[in-house]
This record gives C-alpha cells, sequence and structure tokens, in this order.
C-alpha cells in the first residue's frame, strides 16, 4: 500500500463528532434578513424590506418588538419565538368560496399550484395577491411573497426545518397574526415553505403528510 | 444526488431571494464541512467554526461563480475560519494551541491499516511545516482533488503540487523503512 494510500485510511478511519442538529435551523436564522444580492438595485429592495419589517415591528407590542431581531423569514411568514403558547387549536377554517381555479387565478395574479394527491378542493378563494383553498379538513394558502411579511407566528417551541420541501415545521398550535388585518387566529400545526416568490401554509395534516403532499405540488 | 448544475439551481433561488433553500445546501455539506474544520485544527470549537462559515458563504453568494463547484468553495470559508479560530485560541492559550491540530481519534475497527501505524501517521502528519501540513491534510485525509485542494488553500495548482510532492518526501523520511509493500 502506498503512502498515499496510507493516509487516505487514516482520514476514512478518523472519528468525527456529528454535526450538531441544530446547524441547519440556526444558520437559516441568522441568514434570513441578509441580503446575498449584489446589484444595487436589489440591495436598495432588501433595505427596503428590513424597513418595512422594522416599521411591522414598531406597530406591534412590545414583546413582539422585542425579539424583532430573531424574527426567522420564510417568504411572507415571520416566525417569532415567544416564551409560551396555546396548547391546541381548532381545525383549520374551511374555505367557503367557489371560484373555479381559473378565475382565481385571475384575481390572485398567479397560477395556484395544489398537491396532487388531494385532488379538486371543496373551497377555493382569492384576493389579489393571495388564495385559499381547502379539502375536508385541510387548507392550503398560498401569496405572493412580497416585501412585507402578511403574516406573523408566534411560535414557542417546535420550529423545524424540512430539508425535503424546503420550507419549517410548526409542530405545535400558535398564534397567527395577519399584519395588515390584524386578524389573530390560532392555527395548529403547520408547514410553511415559499417557491418562486409565493409562500404556501399548509394545515390539517401531520408532518409526513403535510411533507408529501408539498413535495407533490404542481 | 449532488451533481453541480442541480446546486446552481439551488444557489440561483438563494440569490433571488429565497433563503430557505440554503438549508438545502448546509444539508449536503454540513458534514465535509465538519471534518474539514476537525482535520485542520479547530477541535473543540467546529461546531461554531462551521456555523460561522456557513453564515460568511450566505453573505458571499453573491460573489460565487455559478459554474463553479459549490464544496471547495465553501471549504477554502470554512480552512479560514479555522485558521482564526486557531489563532485566537492561540492567543488564550498557547499551549492549547500546539495540541490542536489533528486532533482525531482513529476507529480501532478499521483495519486496512494498523492502529499502531495510522497513530504513526498522524504524529508524522502533525510535526509537518504548516503549509505542508496543509496540503497533507486537504489532498490525503480529506481526499479532495488536486483542484479542489488548490481551491481551498488558495494557492495555484502547480504549488500545490510541489508542496505536496516536498510533504510526501519529509513524511518517508520520518517513517524510514516503515512503508512496505504490502
Amino acid at each position: 500500500m502506498s503512502l498515499e494510500d496510507e493516509l487516505r485510511s487514516v482520514g476514512r478511519s478518523a472519528v468525527v463528532p456529528p454535526v450538531d442538529d441544530g446547524l441547519t435551523a440556526a444558520v437559516l436564522s441568522r441568514v434570513a434578513d441578509l441580503p446575498v444580492r449584489k446589484r444595487l438595485r436589489d440591495r436598495w429592495r432588501a433595505f427596503l424590506a428590513g424597513f418595512l419589517i422594522l416599521l411591522a415591528g414598531v406597530a406591534l407590542t412590545p414583546p413582539v418588538r422585542a425579539t424583532v431581531a430573531e424574527w426567522l423569514h420564510i417568504g411572507g411568514v415571520q416566525a417569532e419565538p415567544v416564551g409560551t403558547g396555546p396548547s391546541t387549536a381548532p381545525p383549520p377554517p374551511t374555505v367557503g368560496g367557489h371560484m373555479s381555479l381559473e378565475a382565481a387565478a385571475g384575481v390572485a395574479g398567479f397560477t395556484p399550484r395544489l398537491p396532487r394527491a388531494l385532488g379538486a378542493p371543496t373551497g377555493v378563494e382569492a384576493s389579489k395577491g393571495f388564495l385559499a383553498v381547502s379539502w375536508d379538513g385541510v387548507r392550503l394558502e398560498q401569496f405572493q411573497s412580497g416585501l412585507e411579511p402578511r403574516y406573523i407566528k408566534q411560535y414557542y417551541s417546535g420550529l423545524g426545518y424540512v430539508p425535503e420541501v424546503p420550507g419549517f415545521w410548526f409542530s405545535t398550535p400558535h398564534q397567527l397574526i395577519l399584519v395588515d388585518e390584524r386578524v389573530v387566529r390560532i392555527a395548529g400545526p403547520t408547514l410553511v415553505w415559499e417557491r418562486d416568490g409565493v409562500t404556501f401554509r399548509l394545515e390539517g395534516v401531520d408532518r409526513t403528510r403535510a411533507v408529501e403532499l408539498a413535495t407533490g405540488t404542481s | 444526488m449532488t451533481s453541480s448544475g442541480d446546486e446552481a439551481e439551488i444557489v440561483a433561488r438563494v440569490r433571488g431571494g429565497e433563503s430557505a433553500a440554503y438549508g438545502e445546501l448546509v444539508d449536503r455539506h454540513a458534514s465535509v464541512a465538519k471534518r474539514t474544520a476537525v482535520f485542520l485544527g479547530a477541535g473543540a470549537d467546529a461546531d461554531d467554526v462551521v456555523q460561522e462559515a456557513f453564515v460568511k458563504a450566505y453573505r458571499a453568494l453573491a460573489g460565487f461563480r455559478e459554474s463553479a463547484a459549490f464544496r471547495p468553495w465553501l471549504l477554502r470559508i470554512v480552512a479560514n475560519e479555522t485558521r482564526n479560530a486557531v489563532r485566537a485560541r492561540g492567543r488564550r492559550a498557547r499551549r492549547e494551541e500546539l495540541a490542536a491540530p489533528l486532533d482525531v481519534v482513529l476507529d480501532p475497527a478499521d483495519a486496512a491499516v494498523s492502529l499502531e501505524r495510522r497513530t504513526e501517521l498522524v504524529a508524522a502528519v502533525r510535526a509537518l511545516p504548516e503549509q505542508m501540513r496543509l496540503v497533507v491534510t486537504c489532498r490525503y485525509l480529506l481526499d479532495l482533488d488536486e483542484q479542489e485542494t488548490a481551491v481551498v488553500l488558495g494557492w495555484p495548482r502547480g504549488t500545490v503540487k510541489s508542496r505536496l510532492h516536498r510533504a510526501l518526501g519529509r513524511l518517508r523520511d520520518a517513517l524510514p523503512d516503515k512503508e512496505v509493500q504490502r
């Protein structure tokens, strides 16, 4: 065996402790509001986004404001850690509207992506830049991410990165605050992800099913 | 699975503002990043080094050429971070610094080369001058190819070649008559 191969064997047999479990989440929460784009126009947009988030923070209650720096940005959703949260949540609200998907796409201004496995939704609603659909007990919202967050989610534990999607799984009930309308409801476990400038929120199923549905979305 | 075209697409998504997609790159390369930090001497600071390197890589992503390979580019940042960590530790305690590089545990069950021989090799690599130690670590212990080694260390390829050549000569001298053809 050559010296080179012996050295390779040393490398292969060296025991390196596993990577920290929280590494990905820690990195993502640190980079969430950092701009990577270098063009001046993009820098300006990133600055503006940060400024608007700051404004939203100022308008919120003091405990929320205190942790603005810890916000994790997932498309149009800001996740903000809090000390305690609700322990139960009602089922997600059923979408009552019955628009056709084509009409909803026209109102929202983008084509919705739906999990293939669920078939045609029982309810469809849309407003500019926003679309919600539901099936029995399952609710999927999608909205253009834009510069301002649309939702603030106050979670108190169990925010996990889901590499398959990629996205984030909020495993516990949490406060859902609609930034522009101040509507608050308690949401159950939710999967949140972003794709091509559209943010998705899927509620009403467990994590495994949520990941299946999200990866099978087209 | 880790084809470069596929990674270029992830990089493009991250640059487009989809910061969560960066998690895919972290997941794919966390293990080799940690290995690199440990082999280059980060010791107990390896986890911090890796986290810091991924954050710095994200910030520097704008300057990353899309046609380039992500792994060596990232490992270069890991190598720089490790050097900073070793230096900081050196300021804190010199003795620790001396013990730090290549502070690895060898798996006794791995029998391709005897444990005694592997321990000897680690000691010999550790005794090399810094640049030779770095090039041997990247090229053989981490099993990077010559081009990747050049990117990680930031040296021209010719320099990698000549330093490797000299380092192997030194190691052969330090380990006389023990390199048997088996």
